[in-house]
């Protein structure tokens, strides 16, 4: 069980004088529990790789296989697209959400919506009725992540889930990812790499359309070197234990959160002095 | 200035007002951050600034002209410029440089000068190399420097950003930052939507909207000092000032840190 691409290359209007290559021998496994991060800087390739694994594009070369099968079944691969307003079409958030579940015939259907709903921070009986369209820029994000979640798909592409969304929303939006993930693969592309390091499995890094950088998390905060010259940035907690090091200071293990991270240098410090 | 006096806004269709009894005036030259948590009704009061909507009740002046004054629209749309959360609600060109030619042609720019500008704002925003492509086309991130392009090459007097790096990369936001320093430096008052407290600090001041109503108008630095606003306005601290505040914790003052190179700067001295 698991979501497989093998080398994968794709050029937007192959043949055309505008044919302009957005992704190069790229690969990627995601199963069940794991967490993959996809970061790279704006125009790496990243959106292309989401619709290269969803069956939205055909890649020009390399495979992509679900589960062995080649991807397009209805239900096992849900995608949230960057710009979650593209993904609305019903007259209501609630039949928005309730539009996937449904089609899948899930006898709980309603509840799935519901349950998907409330777990983004945005409860059926106060948002249910509104219309997609008019909803604030988080509150649209929300939505769009409500309208995969309830179809319990088991790979999750995620465009960016938590851009613009303030913490609360952050924080619900992780928690039902965390949910999902006990039983489905979730892939998360991000520009904020910071709330998501401490729970992923895996990190891929692209760069003009390859792979910079392709590990474990552990992999990646002990050497971040390919990562950065691939034009990435660290997340500010990090870099000051990295930059530490590099002024001398032990420090074993890098931290992600402040707290520990403020531990590691205040230890560091003192065994300096 | 922008004066917003006593602004009252409520959706067409909507059970309750977005913005309630909003004041506030926004100085020439001035930058301000907008935070507050999701629905809070930033980018509704950012399109009541330009005249994109109208209030039901108060008023907003933009240098001498109501906003609700049809005859000068135009004149407020070209002083207030304004950036919308989501780019596709803004590009209206077939190709890039004409997307970002549109606002100055419409305000009547002569030739030479509108293509320097376009090429200014396309440059600035490094779009260079993408002039002819569709926007449509474009990446996410690619499409949100195209939007704040566009709105550079009018050259407002005032110029409103919705949240313009939530779908950045790092260098892509400094780049943004950067830029906005520059048009501030030149007399352009900014008024920068974001949910990026690090961002809010680069503002003189901050306004923190809380269920359509002014909770917080002062400085960043009393905001981020005091915990309990921020949490009952649902923010928070940049990742940063966190770890700021913890060293502080365990006796090591790192002062008003605000970058990594900071926090080690202040620790190891080179
Ligand atoms: N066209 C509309 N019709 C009805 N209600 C709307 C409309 N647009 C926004 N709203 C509601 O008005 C409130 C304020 O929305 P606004 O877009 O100003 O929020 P915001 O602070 O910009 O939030 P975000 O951080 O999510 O972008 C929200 O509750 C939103 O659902
Ligand atoms: N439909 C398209 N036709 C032609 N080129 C495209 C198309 N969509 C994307 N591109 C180009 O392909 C490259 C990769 O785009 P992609 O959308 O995958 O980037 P991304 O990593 O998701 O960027 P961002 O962080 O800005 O969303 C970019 O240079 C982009 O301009
Ligand atoms: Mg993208
Ligand atoms: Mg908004």
């Amino acid at each position: 069980m698991a979501l497989v691409a093998d080398a994968l290359s794709y050029t937007y209007g192959s043949g055309t004088a505008f044919a302009a290559s957005a992704l190069t021998d790229v690969s990627l496994a995601l199963e069940p529990g794991e967490l993959v991060l996809v970061v790279g800087a704006t125009g790496s390739g990243k959106s292309t790789l989401l619709r290269l694994l969803s069956g939205l594009l055909e890649p020009d070369a390399g495979t992509v296989l679900v589960d062995g099968e080649k991807p397009g079944r209805p239900g096992r691969v849900g995608i949230v697209f960057q710009n979650p307003e593209t993904q609305f079409f019903a007259e209501t958030v609630f039949d928005d959400v309730l539009f996937g579940p449904r089609n899948l015939r899930f006898p709980d259907a309603e509840d799935a919506a519901r349950e998907a709903l409330a777990s983004v921070g945005l409860p059926a009986e106060s948002f249910g009725d509104r219309s997609p369209f008019t909803l604030s820029g988080g509150e649209a994000r929300r939505v769009a992540v409500a309208d995969v979640l309830a179809m319990r798909p088991a790979y999750l592409l995620l465009d960016e889930p938590t851009a613009g969304l303030d913490r609360e929303g952050r924080d619900a939006v992780l928690a039902a990812i965390a949910v999902a993930r006990e039983r489905a693969g979730v892939l998360v592309v991000t520009h904020d790499p910071e709330q998501f390091l401490p729970v992923a499995t895996r990190v891929l890094a692209l760069a003009s359309g390859s792979a910079a950088f392709d590990g474990s998390v552990g992999e990646l905060l002990e050497d971040p070197v390919p990562y950065e010259r691939a034009g990435l940035s660290l997340p500010d907690v990090v870099k000051a234990q990295v930059l530490a090091r590099a002024r001398g200071a032990a420090i074993s293990s890098i931290a992600l959160d402040p707290v520990r991270a403020a531990a590691n240098l205040a230890e560091a410090r003192g065994a300096l002095r | 200035m922008i004066a917003v006096e006593d602004v009252t806004y409520t959706y067409p269709g909507a059970g309750s007002p977005a913005l309630l009894g909003i004041s506030a005036v926004i100085e020439p030259g001035s930058w301000t951050a907008l935070v507050g948590a999701n629905g809070s009704g930033k980018s509704t009061l950012a399109r009541l600034l330009n005249g994109l909507l109208i209030s039901s009740e108060g008023r907003v002046v933009v240098d001498g002209m109501d906003t609700t004054d049809e005859d000068r629209a135009w004149d407020v749309r070209s002083r207030v410029g304004l950036v919308l959360q989501n780019p596709d609600n803004q590009i209206v060109g077939t190709v890039v440089e004409e997307d970002v030619a549109f606002g100055p042609e419409n305000l009547g720019v002569p030739r030479d000068e509108l293509r320097r500008r376009v090429d200014e704002a396309i440059a600035a925003v490094r779009l260079t190399g993408l002039e002819r492509r569709e926007p449509h086309l474009l990446s996410e991130g690619q499409k949100q420097r195209l939007a704040i392009a566009g709105a550079l090459a009018m050259r407002p007097a005032y110029l409103v950003l919705d949240e313009p790096t939530a779908m950045l990369d790092a260098d892509g936001r400094s780049d943004v930052l950067d830029v906005l320093r520059e048009l501030q430096a030149a007399g352009t008052a900014i008024i920068h939507i974001t949910h990026d407290l690090a961002e809010a600090l680069l503002a003189q001041r901050v306004i923190a909207l809380q269920r359509g109503t002014i909770a917080y108008d002062g400085s960043a630095t009393a905001l981020l000092a005091d915990d309990a606003l921020m949490n009952a306005l649902g923010l928070e601290a940049p990742p940063i000032a966190r770890l700021a505040s913890a060293l502080r914790g365990a006796g090591l003052d790192v002062g008003a840190a605000r970058t990594a190179e900071d926090v080690v700067e202040a620790l190891w001295p080179s």
